[in-house]
């Protein structure tokens, strides 16, 4: 099929995410943030190597029929799902990306250290704060009918079910180890969309720390959380967004309009 | 509110090569450090090993010696063979009495399966490494046989590993080639060599973190001369195998700890070059020595170099005016053409300079490479704007071509004073008289070997950061200004009659050897009493017939006598001894010993260490003008440090001693004239006013000029302060 073999993500994103029908994301009626990593993608193909591959579309066999069923969202008997898509997506996200700039004071002024890197930008590395909400978690509020599933159109369920297990999928995400038992790095990953990267954006990287959570009596049927993320690659890359952006503008059919991220 | 010029932005980059490979990516901090003393420049890298990359694994051993890939080879080379063996271990270690041994053609077999498993390690560097060096053999290596002393021991046979890998131990072993180049942070545009050596030691770190550090230690190229040993001076009961082993008798003596008969200059060349006098050995220096009657021409004497150092580009540089003196030496014996060529400061400057040029690609290459394919590669190097090549260009491929720009691939440079006359050095440097007479032949040191005799007369023996071996005389005397303040189109320098260096524009050199106050972090300036002399004897020895007896003396010795009367009020009569190791055979040199030594105690009674903005363009044994302390000094270490990252920074520390300070004096153009400890008067013997570079006084300066620090060498015992002499108007 070719996912992500191009550099048009959003397009990608908007098959995968919506069905092979939808031609674009303004097909779409929400943008669900995923998280998987590499060895969650490894429930659906063990031989999975990386996701590096995967983004830059430089795929051997195996890895593109990953790539086919990747966003199914398909789980195994204990639950972990081998991507995570949000049903409540975190509410607010903080990008920050400081200069690598050290200040020495010496006797009559100062000097300030740029490290830059090859393109001689002195950006240090991205890291992303994310906060968010489960949403209501109060598992008696389903129906045992459905499953869970949320039925907008009915009224009557939550999705509560989904939503906890959902959640706990990403709690575990942030817990799972670094290095696979072949040595193999475990990267993560999150396909992110916001209005202000309206042809959506794939962060490679790794969790700061173990999503925080407090338990409050004041919210007993929603949790707030956070977490970091720090970002090792992105796709497209950063200094290529604009370029992808404008593109986007040109070819309104691109955008969705109606893009929020709750 | 800031002030213009109050802040600086700086760029630090770096580029880092082992054994040929880039590995700058993962460098954290790296650290080389140029110093001249008794020992090569050093350079720390500290290398981010992630997941190991720097080490091979058990795993990856695993891998690259699979038994059932190499069994499985050998079984369709030769069924026999491995019918025999039991196991492929045994099969690789077997020997040829019971077995079977590994000719060339098994190797090389096995060598084919080795390198197919080593594809399937995953990280790029460390597989490029292993698939270079897993098929490196030395062949037919035979171990010694032994069974008739331990019986049933056979002795081993085959192709050995020259990188024999162990687990878990770095994938880089001792004596792989580093390269190190730092970019100037306050001009992008400019890279500098920063450090040419070999590995030496590693220390790889894992702590509870499981956070994975290399750090690498490597040393200069002088490395190698401190490891090959040489002897000069045979033993009484194993002379005859000194001489089976073709050595020249006529180089060495039972009495000598040198060399025997040769000049300073030949002594450098031979140790490095080695000796082949007839040419018959394919060697590049022949020296020629003569009986001890001055006349039998003695031919035969041969032996090795060291390294692969650059015969083609070494050089004598002289500078300054000639020797006054009408002495002779009656001990010429030797006989060669060592390359020699005058020079200007600036222009001996621009041929050792660091800075990273286009011509390195073709002046730094092994002598023996041919230069056709590189010119070639030239042309299709990325241009800057001006059309020289982009430095990054020539910096990846000097560093990732270690087989074309070894690590011992510099050239050997002297520079000494016109002066400095074969003859005179020839008596005051390497009459080197061993106290008794050995009984076995001791083999020394090469580089110990150098030092001595550099020590001797404070001589600087380092390696440049490119790898040039350099041997220089002590430039404290001089002020940065004396190298030049203006670019130069190139170095003028011509040997065989083409130019050494046909770069275009060197330097100048001048401006980067001043510290000024805005570029200092902080520094520490110290004087020490104790370090502080006054007065200074040194022996002499008359000596009859030597030529002629061959090493029985008949003589008397008497004390040559310095002393800094103007100083004894302050400091006391403070008398050292000076009992030189080689053999002084006149009151002037002993005399001259007794300026030079007394020189070198008072150097170091001030000291300075400055901590400042980064500072590639600083020098070894080069005057450092440091502006905070008003006061110039020669330079003796330097250290470049580079911390990668956030938490990061870059710096420069220099070690510098002979520091001259102002005493009020100025010179006819108004600038000021910088005096050691004690003032003018408290060094006879300036190598400034020996080379006519001493400014002209000014008669209205607020402090005249001190007429003892004009006196020339005294030719005579009785001592420089007793003659006057005007100073120069």
């Amino acid at each position: 099929m070719g996912i992500m073999s191009g550099m048009n993500l959003g397009s990608a994103l908007g098959q995968t995410l919506f069905g092979s029908g939808a031609q674009s994301f303004t097909d779409a009626n929400r943008i669900p943030m995923v998280f998987t990593s590499t060895r969650r993608l490894r429930l659906i193909d063990p031989k999975f190597q990386g996701i590096s591959s995967l983004l830059t579309g430089n795929m051997n066999e195996q890895e593109a029929t990953v790539a086919e069923v990747f966003f199914g969202g398909q789980e195994n008997l204990s639950g972990e799902m081998s991507v995570i898509e949000m049903m409540v997506n975190p509410n607010s996200i903080t990008w920050k990306q400081p200069k690598r700039i050290v200040k020495r004071d010496t006797q009559e002024g100062s000097v300030f250290f740029h490290f830059s890197n090859s393109k001689g930008q002195n950006n240090d590395i991205l890291t992303m704060d994310f906060r968010g909400n489960t949403g209501n978690i109060n598992i008696r509020s389903d129906s045992n009918a459905d499953g869970g599933a949320l039925s907008t159109s009915r009224g009557i369920n939550t999705g509560a079910t989904k939503k906890m297990l959902i959640w706990h999928n990403l709690w575990q995400l942030t817990r799972e180890p670094m290095l696979l038992d072949d040595g193999t790095i475990n990267d993560f990953m999150i396909f992110y969309t916001s209005p202000i990267i309206p042809g959506g954006i794939a962060l490679v990287g790794f969790f700061g720390a173990v999503l925080d959570w407090t338990d409050s009596a004041d919210k007993p049927n929603s949790k707030d959380y956070s977490f970091s993320f720090t970002v090792k690659e992105t796709v497209p890359p950063l200094d290529n967004l604009l370029q992808d952006i404008n593109t986007v503008v040109i070819d309104p059919s691109n955008v969705v309009p109606d893009i929020i991220i709750k | 509110m800031t002030i213009r010029g109050q802040i600086q932005n700086a760029f630090p980059a770096y580029r880092v090569y082992l054994y040929g490979r880039n590995v700058t990516e993962d460098v954290l901090e790296v650290s080389p450090r140029l110093q001249i003393g008794r020992s090569p420049n050093t350079c720390s890298i500290t290398l981010a090993n992630e997941l190991d990359k720097y080490i091979f694994t058990t795993n990856d051993l695993k891998v690259v010696f699979n038994e059932d890939t190499i069994l499985r080879a050998i079984k369709k080379k030769d069924e026999a063979l491995i019918k025999a063996a039991d196991s492929a271990e045994e099969y690789l270690n077997s020997s040829n009495g019971e077995k079977t041994s590994i000719g060339n053609g098994d190797s090389e077999y096995i060598d084919r399966v080795l390198l197919d498993n080593v594809t399937q390690i995953k990280d790029e560097i460390k597989r490029s490494v292993i698939s270079q060096k897993i098929t490196e053999r030395i062949k037919g290596v035979q171990q010694p046989d032994i069974s008739d002393q331990l019986g049933s021991l056979k002795p081993l046979v085959g192709d050995a590993f020259r990188y024999p890998f162990q687990a878990e131990d770095p994938i880089f072993h001792a004596n792989d080639p580093v390269k190190v180049w730092f970019r100037d942070p306050f001009n992008p545009n400019r890279w500098y060599h920063m450090f040419t050596g070999f590995i030496s030691d590693f220390d790889d770190h894992v702590d509870e973190n499981n956070q994975r550090i290399l750090t690498v230690v490597a040393e200069g190229p002088t490395k190698m001369l401190r490891y090959a040993r040489i002897t000069t001076n045979p033993g009484i009961v194993d002379i005859k195998a000194i001489e089976d082993a073709e050595k020249d008798a006529a180089f060495r003596s039972f009495y000598e700890a040198g060399f025997n008969h040769v000049t300073l200059l030949e002594f450098l060349f031979a140790i490095i070059f080695g000796n082949d006098p007839d040419g018959r050995y394919g060697g590049k220096f022949k020296i020629k020595i003569k009986g001890a009657d001055g006349k039998q021409e003695i031919t035969n004497g041969r032996f090795r170099g060291c390294g692969r150092f650059n015969f083609s580009r070494s050089i004598v540089i002289e500078c300054g005016p000639e020797s006054q003196s009408n002495y002779k030496d009656p001990y010429v014996v030797s006989e060669t053409d060592i390359p020699t060529a005058s020079a200007s400061f600036a222009e001996y400057q621009s041929l050792i300079d660091h800075e990273v040029k286009d011509s390195d690609l073709l002046n730094m290459v092994h002598e023996d490479a041919t230069t056709g394919a590189i010119r070639s590669d030239m042309q299709n190097m990325p241009k800057r704007a001006d059309g020289t090549i982009d430095p990054l260009a020539i910096i990846d491929y000097i560093g990732s071509h270690p087989e074309l720009y070894p690590v011992d691939g510099g050239a050997l440079i002297i520079m000494v004073p016109k002066s400095f006359s074969a003859q005179t050095n020839r008596e005051i440097l390497l009459r080197d008289i061993v106290s008794s007479v050995s009984m076995t032949t001791e083999f020394k040191s090469r580089l110990s070997m150098i030092y001595d005799a550099m020590d001797r007369i404070e001589f600087c023996f380092y390696e440049s950061p490119k790898g040039d071996l350099i041997c220089e005389m002590p430039f404290y005397d001089f002020d940065p200004d004396d190298f030049g303040t203006e670019s130069l189109p190139n170095s003028k320098i011509v040997k065989d009659g083409n130019l050494l260096d046909e770069e275009t524009s060197r330097g100048p050199f001048a401006g980067r050897w001043i510290i000024n106050k805005k570029d200092t972090f902080n520094f520490s300036k110290g004087i020490t009493d104790e370090k502080i002399r006054t007065q200074l004897a040194c022996t002499w020895y008359t000596i009859k017939s030597w030529d002629r007896t061959g090493g029985t003396f008949d003589g008397i010795s008497k004390p040559s006598v310095v002393t800094l009367r103007h100083m004894v009020p302050l400091y006391w009569l403070r008398l050292e001894t000076a009992n030189p190791k080689g053999y002084i055979a006149s009151p002037e040199a002993a005399l001259a010993y007794a300026h030079l030594t007394l020189n070198k105690l008072n150097a170091d009674a001030r000291s300075l260490g400055i901590n400042a903005v980064p500072n590639l363009g600083l020098w070894l044994n080069r005057p450092l003008f440091f502006k905070p302390r008003n006061c110039i000094g020669r330079v003796t270490g330097i250290t470049h440090t580079i911390k990668w990252g956030a938490g990061g920074s870059m710096d420069t520390r220099v070690n510098v001693n002979h520091i001259r300070g102002w005493d009020g004096l100025f010179d006819d153009k108004g600038n000021p004239v910088y005096t050691p400890i004690g003032g003018a008067p408290s060094q006879p013997l300036n190598y400034k006013i020996l080379f006519g570079l001493f400014p002209k006084v000014d008669s209205g300066s607020a402090s005249p000029p001190a007429e003892p620090a004009l006196e020339p060498i005294p030719q005579s015992t009785q001592g420089a302060s007793k003659k006057k002499r005007k100073p120069k108007k």
